[in-house]
């Protein structure tokens, strides 16, 4: 028998085997918000093995009552689930708690004998769910104390890697070194949680599973294209890491590097892990650098610039050196907008802009694709001005669909051109309520499906993109950034950076 | 006044159910209209020449429809702009054809089935055709397909002689087993057996063996979990036990209103369901 008949027709839906999750910093923020309400949701939905064990660790002096607590007001807080909930109940029943510094080689030994009580025989998934200066500890004592180590095929082991995967080159280098010293690469889900969106999953089967898109999508009809990631927030509480990290290595690395991947790559042969994979790493080898090597020009190409005070969202916010926990001399870019060139047959000539910040006027990831106009202005008399180009928008968030923009006739008796637009929204077109980008990610690592994470050659190939901006930034040496008032849309170099090629920035 | 944003609607589903059981519809149907956005109407048959047609919670409800004027009811209740999708609850399968012409997709839910399996290759020739059985079986399905990602277990899929089925649904069973024969190469063979008694739940156990292998698939005690184990000879028997998914009437026909194609499988199956009897 060549293949298996009888997944003709088969309507798959994978479901794990007996696993356990053992989240290290269980008692942090992303613990609280997203992963338990995550965990509740599939859990709601069926998609859980059915005696999934979770193991929270961090230092927090907590037991194993208290930990469920914190469950019962997390989904109270961020799921909206009251303790009576029968489901919430059956999950507080399989969590377990373990108190110790993650540093210390004898947590790992009892986390080992917690396992084998909890879940003998089963896969362990370990979430890292850990400031990045422990990371590589963390991975070092699990691989010490075999824990890394599989068995057999049913007892498999696999590490989420939250981000940032380093802060540099070297640093990415470094810890992936030390990941494969205690992991093979299949082993290993580093976690980009705009991958678990389903806009972003969706541009895979826009782009690949419809006919009418794809003999478009190249330089021949594409003019270029926009990707913008706005936070209305500040620093928050992050400015400890902020501070050091700033937004090009906060967004631009990763997050805005695998949306541009999405777009730009070529068809895989089967949507499997690493052939979609391999087709996004292609894409990314394609993006010219932006610093040159050899003279070390290119600045031109990137704007930064940092928020100052300023109304946003109807209060008034303090500028960024004004925020607690951040120096007041600091250079640190809160906004950043990039022009990239991909040299490849599909995109030579159409540049790609990218620009991300805190404190913008309006919380909205999208991908703005602008065609090309009509070769010929017919409706001249009509209208003085050319149509204006049609425009494919993929709204990541906060209101994940598609929409088209297109000309069309105003109704009247006479010919009026204007704009409209077609709109496709998740929530609207399925019913039902979308999953949380947590959900799938999860419940991808837990299957083993690694198509939507990062893969180690992918986080140093950005690196290797986005390091070299860092240096020329330090060579430069300046102790001003430009500045731009929160509320607004960035500095104005971030607009003449656009209008220098005739574009402008979408106003969204 | 806060205004909800409008809903946008995904599917006409046309309930066809004239039996006892028709609250079970309405609930069903209520679930679809907030988790899926469904535009509802129930239909039953009877003799009237002016059949009730009444607003029951957002369903729009017709009572008492004179069977030949099937069609043109449900041709009314349709939108172009939606797919329409037909969940047939009635014993006897008068009027079937004819609606099969007016809907995109065709649910079967009939307690015995025999009749409208009967029909099932006509059906499929005019619009995707399905039955509720058949998406309880999914879970089912998926599971016993996993074993034969198992490059041993495909090596040996000629050896085995013996399908055991059981559990309290005999037209469950009888398609579980079509499944099975039809895609199995050489699954004509098999020796099946089909156990069914009324008080369990539809589908117990499964078992595909020769001699000392097995493959198996069986429903714990909780009715919540299944347990799978192959037991190949010569290598120790491998177990796992798996999430028997959400079985409640409108999470399977979520289920149903997510697919829009034709299903091959599901034709074949009734058809081998068929020759086992």
């Amino acid at each position: 028998m060549e293949g298996n008949p009888f997944l003709d027709g088969l309507r798959i839906e994978p479901a794990p085997g007996a696993a356990a999750l053992v989240i290290f910093g269980a008692s942090g923020d992303l613990t609280r918000r997203k992963l338990l309400p995550a965990i509740y949701q599939l859990m709601t939905a069926h998609r859980l093995p059915p005696r999934l064990s979770i193991i929270g660790v961090a230092k927090t002096p907590m037991d194993d009552e208290s930990f469920r607590r914190e469950l019962a007001d997390s989904l109270r807080e961020f799921a909206d689930v009251d303790s009576g909930d029968a489901v919430a109940q059956s999950l507080a029943g399989n969590l377990h708690y373990l108190q110790g510094d993650l540093e210390d080689g004898v947590l790992y030994e009892r986390l080992a004998a917690r396992l084998t009580e909890v879940a003998p025989g089963a896969g362990v998934l370990f979430y890292l769910a850990i400031p990045p200066s422990i990371g590589p500890a963390v991975i070092g004592r699990l691989g010490a104390a075999g824990l890394t180590t599989e068995a057999d095929a049913a007892q498999w082991r696999r590490v989420i890697v939250e981000k940032p995967f380093g802060s540099d080159l070297a640093s990415a280098r470094h810890l992936n070194h030390v990941l494969h010293e205690h992991c093979s690469e299949p082993q290993i889900f580093r976690i980009d949680h705009y991958l678990g969106k389903e806009t972003v999953q969706n541009l895979l089967v826009f782009r690949f599973g419809n006919g009418m898109f794809e003999p478009i999508w190249n330089r021949r009809y594409i003019d270029h294209v926009q990707i913008t990631a706005a936070e209305t927030v500040g620093v928050e509480q992050r400015a400890g890491y902020y501070d050091s990290a700033g937004a090009l290595r906060d967004m631009v690395q990763n997050h805005l590097m695998q949306l541009l991947t999405l777009i730009a790559m070529e068809p895989p042969v089967a949507f499997t892990a690493d052939s979609v994979r391999d087709r996004k790493m292609d894409a990314l080898l394609s993006v010219q650098p932006v610093i040159d090597p050899a003279s070390g020009s290119g600045l031109e190409n990137v704007v930064r610039a940092q928020y100052a005070a300023g109304w946003v969202d109807g209060r008034e916010v303090a500028g960024y050196r004004d925020e607690p926990g951040v120096q007041g001399t600091s250079t640190t870019e809160t906004f950043v907008a990039l022009r990239l060139a991909l040299d490849s047959w599909r995109w030579a000539g159409v540049p790609f802009y990218l620009r991300t910040g805190k404190h913008l006027p309006k919380r909205v990831t999208e991908i703005a694709i602008q065609f090309k106009r009509p070769p010929l202005h017919i409706f001249k008399q009509v209208s003085a001005t050319p149509v204006a180009p049609n425009l494919l928008i993929i709204n990541v968030q906060p209101d994940e669909g598609i929409s088209l923009r297109f000309e069309a006739k105003l109704p009247g008796t006479r010919m009026q051109i204007a704009p409209v637009m077609m709109n496709f929204r998740y929530g609207a077109a399925f019913g039902g309520e979308v999953p949380e980008a947590y959900e799938t990610l999860l419940l991808d690592a837990l299957i083993g499906d690694s198509t939507l994470f990062a893969r180690h050659d992918f986080v140093e190939t950005s690196w290797a993109l986005i390091s070299p901006i860092h240096d020329a930034w330090r060579r430069e040496g300046a102790d001003t950034i430009p500045a731009y008032e929160a509320g607004e849309w960035g500095p104005p170099e971030a607009r003449a950076l656009m209008a220098r090629d005739g574009y402008r920035w979408r106003t969204l | 006044m806060n205004a909800r944003p409008a809903r946008a609607e995904t599917a006409t589903v046309i309930a066809v159910a004239s039996g006892d059981a028709r609250h079970e519809v309405y609930a069903a149907l209520e679930t679809l209209i907030r988790t899926a956005g469904v535009r509802p109407a129930v239909l039953t048959l009877g003799t009237e020449s002016e059949p009730q047609r009444t607003d029951r919670g957002g369903t729009t409800v017709i009572d008492g429809l004179v069977t030949r004027y099937l069609n043109n009811a449900v041709a009314s209740l349709r939108l172009s702009s939606l797919p329409a999708v037909a969940w047939w609850r009635e014993p006897s399968p008068e009027g079937l054809t004819e609606l099969a012409d007016l809907v995109d997709r065709l649910v079967l839910d009939v307690e015995d089935p025999t009749a409208v399996w009967g029909l099932v290759p006509d059906l499929a020739g005019r619009t995707a055709v399905s039955d509720l059985r058949w998406t309880r079986l999914t879970r089912w399905r998926d599971l016993f397909a996993q074993f034969f990602d198992l490059p041993e277990v495909r090596q040996a899929s000629d050896a085995f002689t013996h399908l055991e089925v059981s559990g309290g649904d005999r037209h469950a069973l009888r398609l579980l087993a079509g499944w099975i024969t039809s895609r199995l190469p050489g699954g004509g063979r098999l020796d099946v057996s089909i156990e069914a008694d009324r008080r369990a739940a539809p589908i117990r156990t499964v078992r595909l063996a020769h001699q000392a292998s097995a493959l198996a698939l069986r429903l714990l005690p909780d009715d919540t979990c299944i347990e799978t184990t192959v037991s190949l000879a010569g290598t120790p028997a491998s177990s796992r036990v798996v999430s028997a998914g959400d079985q409640r009437l409108a999470a399977l026909l979520g289920e149903e209103l997510r697919v829009r194609s034709r299903d091959i499988a599901f034709e074949d199956a009734v058809a081998a369901a068929g020759r086992i009897g």
